[in-house]
């Protein structure tokens, strides 16, 4: 593929195109898998509640309060301030983000929920700031999403009224959300590839043999140094073509199957299962437009 | 709709310099916390460790691992032990599903200084409200330094073992 025909794509789809890979329900189902997806994760923690929500849980509140900064609320903080007990504030909290999360899941006004979901999440994280990582930050930027995006159109039990910009609107958020996955992969890639040991395999043999990553043996141990040189370099070029490749329609199919393949590996074998599966919703919720127009092509096309 | 997008950006904006105002100094200064105080002045030695660590910075020969033994100790009648993690987090304390959050907390609170004491002097709290017959914990942290070489194209680990940190908590 020519320079030419690079530039012009990225020109024409990413900037300009503002309709391609674009579905009228696309950001409700946006805010559907959102919503579902945060209940099931939120629910399997309310079954450890002892551990991670109590105030004399595993890590307690004076450790989690005296680690968030002052402009993160802290739910003892809000005990102190009304004068509660500080469970009573945990489970209302948790009450509300349930509450909040169901609304928004059958769109009951979906950005009033949205905010309350932002809002308690925050809190409910900064319980469990020492539990955290990757998808809590990407299940925040999703809320945070959804306080601005138009969700409550259509798929939701009490609609709102259409306007005139409402379908151009629609667009450049889809367009903010592809652009953001594409961010966050770029930003993954390039680190990656500033690291030799991705490189030489060093890398992907380190992840096969530590017992506190890789919970699941998956890579054969004692393979030539060049089978876990290939992985590494296949990781780093993934990562790092994804995304211009996303945009190809001759690509697009096959990238968003390898990155899939990725997560879900990432989610079996690395015991990772919810961040594995919100990566898979983004990408499927970004690009589905695209690959079902794709394949309707694909049918249609008996040259090929 | 273009004011409403504006508005957005500079709320971005503002999420970013609060995130850069997030610096160790300035936390360092307003502990308010009991817990975290008593490891600004724990032995513990933070060289010890070497934070550039091996997995993640991927920029060294050198990785590291670290495993966390806990155990419920009762002096009297060793019979009554209870295991809680061996070789790993606290997995049995919680579902599977969530056992990953816990032992990468364990992980990190290893890694942090501040967080060494106030996090085992946190489980040790809930174990012994969760357990209340018993009145011991014995803590061993230890290190899995490993160094990888290139023998005939193929990699070989060679590993050395330190303890990093060993001690009871007792009721």
């Amino acid at each position: 593929m020519n320079s030419y025909t690079i530039k012009s794509v990225l020109k024409d789809n990413v900037f300009y195109n503002i309709t391609y890979c674009y579905n009228a329900n696309q950001l409700e189902i946006f805010r559907i898998l959102v919503a579902l997806f945060a209940i099931i994760s939120m629910y399997t923690l309310v079954l450890d509640y002892d551990v991670f929500f109590a105030p004399d849980g595993i890590v307690n509140w004076e450790v989690s309060n005296a680690n968030a900064l002052w402009f993160e609320c802290h739910p003892q903080k809000i005990a102190d301030l009304l004068s509660v007990p500080p469970q009573y504030v945990m489970i209302t909290i948790l009450a509300l983000y349930f509450a909040a999360l169901i609304a928004l899941l059958l769109g009951i006004y979906t950005r009033l929920s949205a905010i309350v979901c932002l809002i308690t999440f925050t809190l409910i994280t900064n319980v469990m700031s020492s539990f955290a990582f990757g998808v809590d930050i990407y299940q925040s930027v999703c809320f945070f999403f959804l306080t601005i995006f138009p969700t409550g159109y259509s798929l939701s039990l009490i609609k709102k009224d259409n306007y005139p910009n409402l379908n151009e609107v629609k667009q450049i958020c889809i367009r903010v959300l592809q652009l953001y996955l594409i961010i966050t992969y770029i930003s993954a890639g390039f680190e990656k590839a500033f690291m030799l040991n991705w490189w030489n395999g060093r890398f992907i043999y380190f992840l096969s043999n530590d017992p506190t990553i890789m919970t699941t043996s998956f890579f054969p141990k004692d393979q030539n140094s060049l089978f876990y040189m290939f992985f590494g370099i296949m990781v780093v070029f993934i990562e790092s073509l994804y995304f211009m490749l996303v945009w190809f329609k001759k690509t697009q199919l096959y990238i968003l199957i390898i990155i899939i393949s990725m997560h879900l590996f990432i989610a079996l074998f690395m015991d990772l299962l919810f961040f594995g599966l919100l990566l898979i919703i983004l990408n499927i919720v970004c690009w589905y437009p695209a690959i079902f127009t794709n394949l309707k092509i694909k049918e249609n096309d008996k040259s090929i | 709709m273009i004011k409403a997008y504006k508005i957005t950006f500079r709320i971005i904006l503002l999420i970013v310099l609060l995130s850069v105002m997030k610096v160790s100094v300035w936390v360092d200064k307003n502990i308010d916390c009991y817990a975290l105080s008593v490891t600004q002045s724990f032995i513990f030695r933070v060289t010890r460790l070497n934070w550039q660590y091996g997995f993640f910075t991927s920029k060294s020969n050198n990785y590291q691992f670290i495993k966390s033994d806990i155990s419920l100790v009762d002096p009297t009648n060793t019979s009554r032990n209870i295991i809680i993690a061996k070789d790993s987090g606290l997995d049995k304390l919680v579902l599977p599903i969530n056992a990953v959050r816990v032992n990468s907390s364990i992980q990190q609170m290893v890694r942090d200084t501040l967080y060494l004491e106030a996090g085992s002097r946190s489980i040790a709290l809930y174990l012994f409200k969760n357990f209340p017959s018993y009145r011991n914990i014995d803590f061993s942290i230890q290190t899995y330094n490993r160094k990888i070489k290139v023998d005939q194209s193929r990699f070989k680990l060679t590993t050395k073992l330190d303890t990093l940190f060993n001690r009871r908590i007792s009721y």
